[in-house]
């Protein structure tokens, strides 16, 4: 007997953990295809995976860039509007996901148990009970040993689903930010690139830098310059210039 | 669903450019760090700095953690170290032949005589910090004298090297 209820609980494990299993495979279906899309395009072009944090100044190129648009609408190549744009598109994913990870609870709740069968059976027994009216004493009692069975099912499930789903969008804002450092770095490079070489913004950088070459640190190390210490996009440009040291 | 960015081949051919430039701009900014630090390492002290430029290749500076295999007996590899910070001990036949400290220089036999690595140096302080070259011979022409200078420097490292064996054996 006692052996019998072991297996039984082993089993209840296994079903547990491949129902989240599915669930997850198609949740996050769509990210990850994503993210091994470009894991193959970095691999297959030899892409450079820079030391430094480039992530942390995409919003600063972001700016950047959109400013030069302006001083110069055709100065960006078709080949950095394209970067640009899968940037901001790996941002979005990004942030979508992050904000995931607060509503774990919501997501099992609406998504989860809506999907997954044995909730879906429990769902409909309750319902087909409450629908004899009015209700007898056996299925006054029925209701209230399948509702706890579902709470208690749900707990436990929650328990595994917690642990399962944390972990899946840990990894997959971990390879986001991989990803993004690696486009990062070429969109700085390509963005310097191509402004060098713009008439009209190089003219605003001349009164920047008048021999060389500007890029993302003398531009950065300027607007220091001018721009009113202590306000938070000061701050936001001192940070960026450690990336670029 | 958000819409993927598909790259075409100039697109790609663009990327490639950007990856030969950063090489460029890294190899750049290594030897402007080692004209730097020129001074302070003996075997290159005493060259042009234009020439040396030409006669180094395969510039890097390396850190390594304790433990770490920095040359292994019987490899065949052609750079010379220069330990910048931190302590390394060699290896022969698996039993420590010396210890090298900052400021030295080893792996030139190898280098000048195009033969297999006599010992295996293993980094024994916390960290180290090593400047690794090899020799260019490609410009013996012009730059001549820089490469005449780079080898005395060496050979008087691997001097020194023997006087401090001799002086060991003596002592025993």
């Amino acid at each position: 007997m006692r052996i019998e209820s072991d297996i039984m609980i082993i089993m209840d494990i296994d079903k547990i953990k491949d129902d989240i299993f599915s669930f997850s495979d198609i949740f996050f279906n769509e990210a990850f295809g994503i993210i091994d899309a470009n894991f193959d395009f970095i691999d297959i072009n030899s892409l450079i995976e820079p030391k430094e944090n480039y992530f942390s100044v995409l919003g600063f190129l972001n700016t950047t860039l959109n400013h030069f648009t302006n001083l110069d609408y055709k100065f960006a190549s078709s080949t950095l509007t394209k970067l640009h744009r899968d940037v901001n598109n790996l941002q979005k994913i990004y942030q979508v996901h992050k904000e995931k990870v607060t509503c774990i609870d919501e997501i099992f709740v609406k998504k989860f148990l809506q999907k997954t069968e044995l909730f879906q059976d429990m769902n409909q027994e309750i319902l087909a009970i409450n629908k004899n009216t009015p209700l007898n004493d056996y299925d006054k009692e029925s209701l209230i040993i399948i509702k706890q069975q579902y709470l208690q099912m749900k707990e436990i499930y929650f328990e595994y689903f917690q642990a399962d789903f944390s972990a899946q969008i840990q990894d997959l804002l971990r390879s986001l930010k991989d990803i993004m450092n690696i486009k990062a770095f070429y969109l700085d490079r390509l963005l310097w690139l191509e402004a060098n070489k713009s008439m009209f913004i190089t003219q605003q950088l001349k009164q920047i830098h008048k021999t060389h070459t500007i890029n993302s640190k003398i531009y950065i190390m300027h607007r220091l310059q001018i721009d009113l210490p202590y306000t938070d996009e000061y701050k936001y440009l001192e940070k960026c210039l450690r990336t670029y040291k | 669903m958000i819409q993927q960015v598909t790259y075409d081949i100039d697109d790609i051919q663009k990327f490639l450019e950007l990856n030969e430039l950063s090489k460029l701009e890294e190899c750049e900014q290594t030897l402007q760090k080692l004209l730097s630090v020129q001074k302070k390492i003996s075997i290159i002290a005493n060259i042009d700095p234009e020439q040396l430029k030409v006669i180094v290749d395969k510039l890097q500076f390396i850190k390594y953690n304790f433990k770490d295999i920095i040359i292994k007996e019987g490899d065949i590899s052609q750079e010379i170290f220069f330990i910048l910070s931190g302590e390394c001990h060699a290896f022969h036949n698996n039993k420590k032949i010396g210890g090298i400290k900052a400021g030295s220089t080893f792996g030139e036999a190898a280098a000048i005589f195009n033969t297999k690595r006599n010992a295996s140096v293993l980094c024994s302080s916390k960290e180290v910090t090593v400047l690794s070259f090899c020799i260019n011979h490609d410009n013996m022409d012009f730059c001549a004298p820089a490469l005449a200078k780079l080898y005395k420097n060496l050979a008087r490292q691997i001097n020194t090297k023997i006087e401090e064996m001799n002086d060991n054996l003596v002592k025993k």
